[in-house]
């Protein structure tokens, strides 16, 4: 049971940290990166080269 | 309410959630989802993990976003979405139901989504300038490639009117390569029907990235002790574990199938060698 405590400390920590990486991504204004490629369609995806 | 569910009818309506047609194509582009749908789908709704993350590498810039989404989605539930929600692994799924003979891969070759996410995912796109992985992803060719191509085919031949936007002169620029991609994707096809989920098992980045999280996500199987230990009935386990410690392990995509069965037993005797 404490072992299985440990691990959910990691997993607690690591949302916190995860959440926190998504607020720096948002500052550094990478969703805006990440939307104007995913609508430019993907040649490589599709097998075009 | 999982449980009570059966995986199929989740997996199904994921499939149609990430690929709606009935509202604009990448209405929410801006989520990675946590599976692998290609995001050049006519279709596509959210953006894919893997492709987004390569684009990153190639222009050189710190995915601090992406990684942040992928990481709070692995910390909750590890590969849960593999087994739940990735329209390729419920197409893997489906393709399984055909026989029901099965080999058996060898342990080593969980590994190789490591290599693929390594190599393919991480190395190569910042030195090609490509996103390298998508070149070969057979996902993409499932869901982009081979769509996008029968429909600029029928625009040629049929005239028919352009149904998802874009597409002219896709047909010209059709080469070796195009043709390559569908050849992993038939030996992959041909791969889910004689063994179980071979490319989540072998060669999915997203699943290796999920499966770190696998033991410290709040979604696990209920622990084991010497007192209280659950017995799994890993006769069906879609990725072929055998050991009940290797329960929540990285090649676990925590599909259930085995929770709550009386049975504990590496028998399987279904799986040839």
């Amino acid at each position: 049971m404490k072992k299985r405590r440990r691990w959910v400390i990691a997993g607690f920590t690591l949302f916190i940290t995860s959440v926190l990486l998504v607020g720096v991504g948002i500052g550094r204004n990478e969703v805006n990166v990440v939307v104007s490629n995913a609508k430019i369609l993907c040649y490589s995806c599709i097998g075009l080269k | 309410m999982i449980s009570r569910i059966r995986r199929v009818w989740w997996q199904a309506s994921w499939a149609i959630l990430f690929n709606f047609p009935f509202l604009a194509p990448l209405t929410f582009a801006w989520l990675p989802v946590p599976a692998l749908n290609c995001y050049a789908c006519p279709l596509a709704q959210g953006a894919c993990p893997i492709g987004t993350l390569q684009h990153f590498l190639v222009i050189a810039s710190i995915p601090f976003f992406t990684i942040g989404v992928i990481a709070a989605f692995g910390a909750l539930a590890g590969r849960f979405y593999c087994s739940h929600l990735c329209p390729f692994g419920f197409f893997q799924d489906l393709l399984g139901r055909i026989t029901q003979k099965k080999y058996r891969l060898p342990s080593y070759a969980g590994y190789g989504k490591y290599l693929s996410l390594v190599l393919l995912a991480l190395i190569l796109p910042p030195i090609v300038k490509e996103p390298f992985f998508c070149t070969l992803c057979p996902a993409g060719s499932l869901e982009a490639g081979i769509p996008i191509a029968a429909r600029a085919w029928a625009e040629k031949h049929f005239a028919a009117e352009q149904i998802f936007g874009g597409g002219f002169g896709i047909l010209n620029m059709i080469g070796w390569w195009f043709w390559f991609k569908i050849g992993i994707l038939a030996a992959m096809i041909g791969a889910a029907i004689v063994t179980r989920r071979p490319f989540c098992r072998t060669a999915c980045p997203m699943g290796a990235i999920l499966g770190l999280f696998n033991r410290i996500s709040l979604l696990v199987h209920p622990p084991g002790d010497n007192t209280d230990r659950p017995k799994y009935n890993l006769r069906n386990c879609p990725v072929g574990i055998t050991h009940p410690d290797h329960v929540d392990s990285h090649n676990c995509i925590k599909c259930r199938e085995c929770y709550g069965k009386k049975e504990e037993t590496g028998d399987r005797s279904q799986e040839k060698e």
